[in-house]
């Protein structure tokens, strides 16, 4: 069905089938991509790069079991080559960010997927790194803000969670006090005016998932 | 002879050292003659001036008393063999010293008050002690320098303490004792007595040398005088023998009482005049000037004389006392006279006390009997008349003499006076069994009264205004005849009135003309312009016999009745009885003093009130405020009642004269005695539950918690009459109000609850003067532990804690609460946000693509297209399925009381309804009990956790059947949903549980949220029994628990769901 010598290799990760089924209806006429393999979660996804060896990965950053950020990073250890492009619903400089620590080559929004996906899987695959203009704005703009630390990350979650700072200081095994600290911290860094925005914030920069 | 020359003896060993007091020698040198005949008794002069009081060993005071003196806070000070006694006008008490402090002797032998109110003792072996602001300080003689036996001490006013010794003579000075010697001019080697007169002059009897001042061997020593400025001691020139006394006189002379060759020597203030008083005195050892002048001499046995006026030495005595008739002792060794005036002398049997009485004994001819019935009469020339009732005598009293004997003696004896009118001191109406008499100088002629009636007494004389001469005649018809004499002119007023047919023995003419009659039967009739008219009961009388009638200088006609006093106000009477404070039920006397006040003779006493307070009685009944006299004051009988005969009498002079059953009594309105001294208040004894506390130093007197009983012992220093002192007391913290007047001088209290508290006892002296100061005592009841403001304090404290961590337990609960809804939100959003991004975000993004691929698929390939766009319907109708599961979790039941299980029935029918299975399972609820309604917030839970395991059964269980059980009991609700399937394996239990998927770990953690729990049980292939118990106070709405208690105090949180 492709007559291409040398089509691109395409693994495709995403817990939805629908949604795989759309990106592969999507790309069905392009003779110069070929889907070589399906995963529903980041543990298929390791084991089919393994299995294919893809020449582009679109990985979903919410998938259950290994999520996306820890496939990629895991792929990108074994296969330093690999060219991975992240498929998420959501932006945010933070997760970005990390999507782009972990080695993804490519970050998409799946609300761009119809006009951009075949581009942007070009352009990896040429060699290029892409991300859309605004993410990339948007991670500029936090270039210069104080990260949270991995202490103040997980009491953000926590707080997600619902939980009191009581509750989270048992289970972070500290003491309320420092629990209060990390709130003060977290909320000063994220410009948060209180501990709700603060998770909004966090949600919407990719600093927490849901 | 011999007796002289025993006497001389006597007196040459008295000489010789062995001071013996020698008794016999008075009664020897009193037969000898020495008294002149003009100290003859004259019983008509002895007016009874003094009530006497003696106590003896019996009452408490062991004689001889030696010495006399009262302090400042008023106790009389008593110098005994047997020691110091304090007396207060009642008890005697032996008294020591506080703890700590001792008297240096038994026998107390002198006194003297210091000018700063410390008291001086001087003892029989020659120590003297110093009792001052409540500490004794001793001055013992110094080894081998003996003092002897202190005869007298006397204070110069420079603080200076004189001291005359049985073997010293010195003073203590600036606290040392310093004899004084050969370089002062003082020779002898001790002294008998020393006084300091006004001047300072300091007046010394020698002991044991006469400075050669004669050569008469009875009179070895003299009187030396240290002048004020002077530094050495003078002769006086006098010679003298045994000095038992140097008095001062109240004009200044100083008078030494000399015994042996009995005289008194007196020395003139200014010129040193001396003279010498001889064979005026028998034996004098001891004298006393009071305050009227008169002069108090104590002899050495044979009692006590009294003269009228120390200046005139040779008047008449007018009093005797002696040992057979009350008083304690014939030795008289002591003399005082106290703040009130009275009188004080100490015998060798005890003390006795003279005070002023108001009243005294008319002192009465032989015939005149005291028990008789006197009638009173008194005309404007001062003269008394007095009548006997039952032995028809008369006696006129004028100028302190009778004049007359007995009645006239023409007129046989067995007759009765019943009435008589006096004119003038010569001429009177008498009215008796003899008819009607009239007498002048003494010639009586008896009158024949109109149509020669005879054969009844005349009861009652009066004259009217217009010189008519009323009298009340008892016929022999046994008719009372109201007659009047007129002219000459006699009218029976039986004859043409209607007068009451009783006996009239009253008759009064007043001022203005009318005539008043006084009926026995309580009715009074009134003659004025011709005609009569009747008073009665009605109009205000008593009703009681008519004793008196009587006009006062206002023209107010009063009557004295049996049973009060009535006044007329022109119309009626108003009338007072003992219940408004008179003495007693019948009033026999009415009569102004002229001074302001209305005396009143009753059956108990007579009652002197202000004619304002008896005024403002008469307005509106009340209280009359006044004196009553009775035998403290001198009156030994009561007024005399029974018989309406005049009682009372006042003369011209201002003396008013009482007629009692003991003889007339007189007093002189004029110059009435009047203790003014209010009286010196002491507490003397504050016990606690026993324990005296007085003494303790403590100013404020701090009680133990829960003391029982408190006792406060107090008295009045007011020495005339103690029986009538009264006292007031109140212990403010307690007493709203001072109490009534009483006479106990003891108060307790029980039970005191803790505080402060001032105890005040306030007193008045016999004739009413009150001190209002008084006395006081501070003292503070401390409360036990509970009874402590700490402890209250602590119990606010506790309770504020208690309710302050209540409060903070609540704030906690609401703000549990709060986050309890805050982090169901958040899971909410959380959850709802998962959903959307798993379901419908991610079906929507597939479809868009596959709509995509169908448009990039048109118009060339239309057939793949449309399979594209059929793929994409399924998917659409995929993604609306999840979207309704999405929404049926949010959806929330509605709380009702029956709700729970119908909701579950109609999820489990929608259920079964999806599962569209072809063998549909079998579902019931059952619920136990009667459904309650419940907690609209723990409803919804309980519903959720309902459909959960429902859902869990339906889809995952393959159960056959399904199976709901509500149990609604007391005090546990509980949800039971059981199936018959295949069970859980545990892995997926675990696995969910890790995964935080709603499911098992979801529900369990529901059920803690609203404060239930729940167990999963499961076997494979055995089925599934999820258990959900919540308690009955958490989960019912009308739990009463929470009604009553949590409710009210706690608010409801607002419902969020």
């Amino acid at each position: 069905m492709n007559n291409t010598p040398n089509p691109i290799r395409i693994l495709l990760a995403d817990d939805h089938p629908m949604l795989r089924q759309g990106i592969q209806a999507l790309a069905a006429d392009e003779r110069d991509m070929q889907f070589v393999a399906e995963a529903s979660n980041g543990r298929e996804a390791i084991e089919q790069f393994r299995k294919h060896r893809p020449d582009i990965t679109l990985m979903d950053l919410e998938m259950p079991d290994v999520n996306g950020i820890d496939a990629t990073i895991a792929i990108r250890n074994e296969f330093p080559a690999a060219r991975i492009i992240i498929l998420t619903t959501y932006a945010g400089d933070v997760r970005i960010s990390r999507a782009l620590k972990a080695g993804a080559r490519g970050y998409l929004l799946k609300s761009l997927l119809r006009k951009e996906l075949l581009d942007t899987i070009r352009a990896v695959h040429s060699g290029q790194k892409r991300i859309p203009a605004d993410l990339a704005t948007q991670v500029a703009d936090h270039v210069a803000d104080d990260t949270l630390t991995p202490r103040e990350i997980e009491v953000l979650r926590a707080i997600a969670a619902g939980n009191a700072n009581k509750l989270i200081a048992d289970k972070l095994s500290i003491t309320e006090e420092t629990v209060k600290g990390h709130v003060k911290n977290i909320l000063s860094k994220l410009g948060a005016n209180d501990r709700t925005h603060a998770v909004t914030i966090g949600l919407k920069r990719g600093i927490i998932e849901l | 002879m011999g007796l002289v020359s025993q006497t001389l003896r006597t007196v040459a060993q008295a000489l010789l050292g062995l001071r013996l007091r020698v008794t016999l020698s008075c009664a020897v040198l009193f037969s000898l003659g020495l008294v002149p005949a003009s100290f003859a008794l004259n019983p008509q002069e002895l007016m009874g001036q003094f009530t006497h009081t003696s106590w003896t060993a019996k009452e408490g005071i062991p004689g001889p008393v030696r010495a006399i003196a009262q302090s400042s806070d008023g106790y009389l000070w008593l110098a005994t063999e047997a020691g110091l006694y304090r007396f207060d006008g009642v008890h005697f008490v032996a008294w020591k010293p506080r703890e700590g402090e001792e008297l240096p002797g038994s026998g107390v032998t002198s006194l003297c008050l210091g000018h700063d109110g410390s008291l001086w003792i001087g003892f029989r072996n020659g120590a003297i002690s110093r009792f001052s602001n409540g500490h004794l300080h001793n001055f013992l003689p110094a080894p081998g320098s003996p003092r002897g036996k202190i005869l007298s001490m006397a204070e110069d006013g420079d603080g200076v303490i004189w001291v005359a010794g049985q073997y010293a003579f010195g003073r203590i000075e600036n606290g040392e004792w310093r004899r004084t010697g050969a370089d002062e001019g003082y020779v002898a080697p001790a002294a008998q007595w020393v006084t300091v007169d006004r001047w300072r002059n300091v007046w010394v009897a020698t002991d044991g040398y006469n400075f050669g001042s004669t050569s008469y061997t009875l009179r070895r020593n003299t009187v030396l005088v240290l002048r004020k400025g002077e530094h050495r001691f003078a002769p006086t020139g006098a010679a003298v023998s045994y000095v038992p006394q140097i008095a001062e006189a109240p004009d200044g002379s100083i008078w030494i009482t000399e015994q042996i060759e009995p005289r008194i020597i007196r020395i003139a203030a200014g010129t040193g005049r001396m003279d010498s008083l001889k064979g005026n005195f028998i034996w004098p050892p001891r004298v006393l000037f009071d305050r009227d002048n008169s002069v108090w001499v104590g002899l050495d046995g044979g009692g006590l004389r009294r003269f009228s006026d120390f200046r005139h030495p040779d008047a008449p005595m007018i009093d005797k006392f002696v040992p057979g008739e009350g008083l304690s002792g014939g030795v008289i060794y002591s003399s005082f006279e106290d703040r009130e005036g009275n009188v004080w002398f100490g015998t060798e049997g005890g003390l006795d006390r003279f005070s002023e009485n108001k009243l005294m004994l008319l002192p009465a001819p032989e015939s005149f009997h005291p028990g008789n019935h006197m009638g009173l009469n008194s005309t404007a020339d001062g003269t008394l008349w007095m009548y006997e009732y039952a032995n028809a005598g008369i006696y006129r009293y004028r100028a302190e003499k009778f004049s007359a004997g007995k009645w006239p003696a023409n007129v046989p004896s067995g007759r009765r006076i019943l009435s008589i009118y006096a004119e003038d001191g010569r001429t009177a109406w008498l009215g008796g069994d003899f008819g009607l008499a009239h007498v002048v100088d003494g010639k009586i002629s008896f009158l024949p009264i109109a149509d020669n009636l005879t054969g009844g007494p005349v009861e009652a004389i009066a004259k009217a205004a217009d010189g008519s001469l009323w009298i009340s005649f008892w016929a022999a018809d046994s008719v009372e005849r109201p007659m009047r004499l007129r002219h000459g002119v006699w009218t029976d007023f039986r004859k043409s009135s209607a007068l009451p047919k009783y006996r009239c023995r009253v008759l009064h003419g007043d001022s203005a003309g009318r005539m008043w009659l006084g009926y026995e039967d309580g009715e009074v009739a009134v003659y004025e312009n011709g005609s009569f008219h009747v008073y009665s009961s009605k109009d205000g009388l008593t009703g009681g016999q008519i004793n008196t009638i009587y006009e006062d200088s206002n023209r107010h006609t009063w009557i004295g009745s049996d049973g009060g006093v009535s006044r007329f106000d022109g119309g009626r009477f108003v009338t007072l009885t003992a219940k408004n404070g008179l003495p007693g039920r019948s009033i026999a006397g009415v009569l102004e003093d002229g001074e302001g006040f209305v005396w009143l003779t009753g059956s108990t006493g007579i009652l002197r009130a202000h004619a304002s307070e008896l005024n403002k009685a008469f307005d509106s009944p009340a209280y009359v405020k006044g004196t009553l006299l009775d035998a403290g004051d001198g009156l030994r009988a009561m007024p005399r009642q029974g018989e309406p005969l005049p009682t009372m009498a006042r003369t011209p002079d201002g003396r008013l004269w009482f007629s009692t059953t003991n003889g007339v009594f007189m007093l002189d309105a004029r110059h009435l005695p009047q203790n003014l001294v209010p009286p010196p208040v002491a507490i003397e004894e504050f016990r606690v539950d026993g324990r005296s506390l007085l003494e303790t130093d403590a100013v404020n007197k701090l009680l133990r918690p829960k003391a029982k009983i408190l006792r406060f012992d107090y008295t009045a220093l007011s020495l005339t009459a103690p029986e009538r002192v009264r006292f007031r007391y109140r212990l403010e913290g307690f007493d709203p109000e001072w109490s009534a007047p009483v006479t106990s001088r003891q108060a307790m209290y029980t039970n005191l609850p803790p505080r402060d508290y001032r105890f005040r006892v306030i007193a008045c002296n016999n004739d009413g003067v009150w001190n209002e100061a008084g006395a006081s005592l501070k003292f503070t009841i401390l409360p036990t532990f509970y009874q402590t403001t700490w402890f209250f304090l602590i119990c606010v404290a506790a309770v504020g804690c208690l309710t302050w961590v209540a409060y903070r337990r609540h704030l906690r609960q609401v703000s549990a609460r709060l986050s309890l809804i805050f982090k169901e939100r958040l899971s909410e959003r959380t959850r709802i946000a998962r959903e959307l991004h798993d379901t419908l975000l991610q079906s929507f993004q597939g479809l868009i693509l596959h709509f995509q691929r169908a448009r990039n698929l048109l118009p060339e390939r239309a057939s793949e297209a449309i399979q594209m766009l059929d793929r994409a319907l399924d998917g659409a109708e995929q993604a609306v399925v999840e979207g309704r599961d999405a929404i049926h979790d949010l959806r929330s039941p509605v709380p009702a009381a029956h709700g729970l299980a119908e909701e579950i029935t109609s999820l489990g029918e929608e259920l079964i309804a999806k599962d569209g299975n072809k063998d549909p399972v079998q579902f019931r609820v059952v619920v136990e009990g009667s459904a309650q309604t419940l907690h609209p917030n723990v409803h919804i839970e309980i519903f959720r956790i309902a459909r959960e395991g429902l859902r869990n059964a339906f889809n995952h269980s393959h159960a056959r059947r399904i199976e709901t059980e509500i149990a609604y009991s007391n005090n546990l609700f509980r949800l039971r949903i059981r199936d018959d399937g295949k069970g859980i394996d545990p892995d997926v239990r675990n696995r969910a549980k890790r995964i935080g998927h709603w499911g098992l770990a979801g529900m369990r953690e529901r059920a803690q949220r609203v404060g239930g729990e729940l167990e999963v049980w499961s076997e494979p292939g055995a089925g599934t029994e999820v258990d959900l118990r919540i308690p009955a106070s958490i989960v019912y709405e009308t739990s009463s628990i929470r009604r009553n208690h949590f409710w009210l105090f706690w608010k409801k949180p607002k419902e969020r769901s």
